[in-house]
């Protein structure tokens, strides 16, 4: 593979294996993108003997496909483990969400959201698989780890250039 | 201050803003938007445990992300507000980062280990102080490689 997909493909894969473990998830919250894409700046200077300053675009392409190969592996494990165990996060805050709507008075169309919520649970419950949630957490994770992973890519960045103080090492 | 780095900043501010807003369900008009919140929670779900008893709460309802991370979020935007009017640029070393960051690790470190009960406030405080702290980390560097030229 080339070596320039080959940092955010194994840091993204990393960071979703660690964002999969339970309590982990707790102890690091945010931390666990943006920390991947400074990473996968760090092993692509190093695996292409990069001695330079990083550029801006390459930064925010580093980080950005670190985010997406995170989000694409860490949507594969949750849909493994709701799988075999029938439940998820999801479900789990199900009742605080309800409870949630009800103290907000949200209304009609807030209860077609929590409706839908309970299909999908009722769903995982029964065949530990549903398609809107696969649906929806891709897209979340999509965009937040994108957004995650170039913030990152850019805290990499501001790194790595730290050292080359003016152009000159 | 030059125009195109007062852009950038201002930029950085919407894009901060936005995503404060987001986690503040308050701000929010949900008898237009009601059917977004279960969406919404999940959305914010990706980058934070959520955990009631770690979040501040308005009218006794929750914000999106706990009280750690509301300190990151707005450390992050108080410091892009003040980067508007503050001309100039401000230089945060790497080690002063790693400096900035020790109350926030050193806290997580201390609740997990149970040497003391976790505080809202307190993680809030270094929240605040990493927020802040790594983007004015960033925003050096992006204005350093931008527009050294001028």
């Amino acid at each position: 593979m080339n070596k320039k997909y080959l940092p955010p493909l194994v840091c993204g894969f990393a960071a979703s294996v660690l964002s999969t473990v339970p309590g982990i998830k707790n102890f690091s919250c945010c931390l666990i993108i943006p920390a991947a894409s400074l990473f996968t700046l760090l092993l692509y200077t190093k695996t292409n003997f990069i001695d330079e300053k990083i550029l801006l675009s390459k930064a925010l392409w580093l980080g950005l496909f670190t985010g997406l190969f995170a989000a694409i592996f860490s949507t594969m494990f949750e849909m493994l483990i709701t799988f075999f165990a029938r439940t998820n996060d999801l479900i789990e805050s199900l009742p605080e969400i309800e409870l949630t709507i009800k103290q907000m008075n949200l209304g009609i169309v807030a209860n077609d959201s929590l409706k839908l919520l309970k299909k999908v649970s009722s769903e995982i419950n029964n065949t530990g698989f549903s398609s809107v949630y696969l649906i929806m957490i891709l897209t979340n994770n999509l965009i937040v780890n994108s957004i995650f992973g170039m913030i990152g890519g850019l805290l990499g960045m501001s790194y790595i250039n730290r050292k080359y103080k003016n152009g000159v090492q | 201050m030059k125009s195109k780095s007062l852009l950038l900043r201002i930029v950085l501010l919407i894009f901060i803003s936005i995503w404060v807003i987001g986690f503040i369900p308050q701000l929010f008009n949900y008898d237009l938007l009601g059917f977004i919140y279960p969406f919404q929670k999940q959305l914010y779900s990706n980058v934070c445990h959520q955990i009631p008893e770690k979040s501040f709460s308005i009218n006794q309802i929750h914000l999106l992300v706990c009280a750690r991370c509301t300190g990151i979020y707005f450390g992050s935007l108080t410091a892009a507000l003040i980067m508007i009017f503050y001309r100039g640029k401000l230089f945060i070393k790497t080690f002063q980062l790693i400096l900035i960051s020790l109350p926030l690790l050193l806290d997580v470190a201390f609740v997990s280990a149970g040497v003391y009960n976790y505080t809202k406030i307190f993680a809030l405080i270094t929240g605040l102080l990493f927020g802040s702290g790594v983007f004015i980390y960033i925003l050096y560097s992006i204005e350093n490689l931008l527009f050294k030229n001028e």
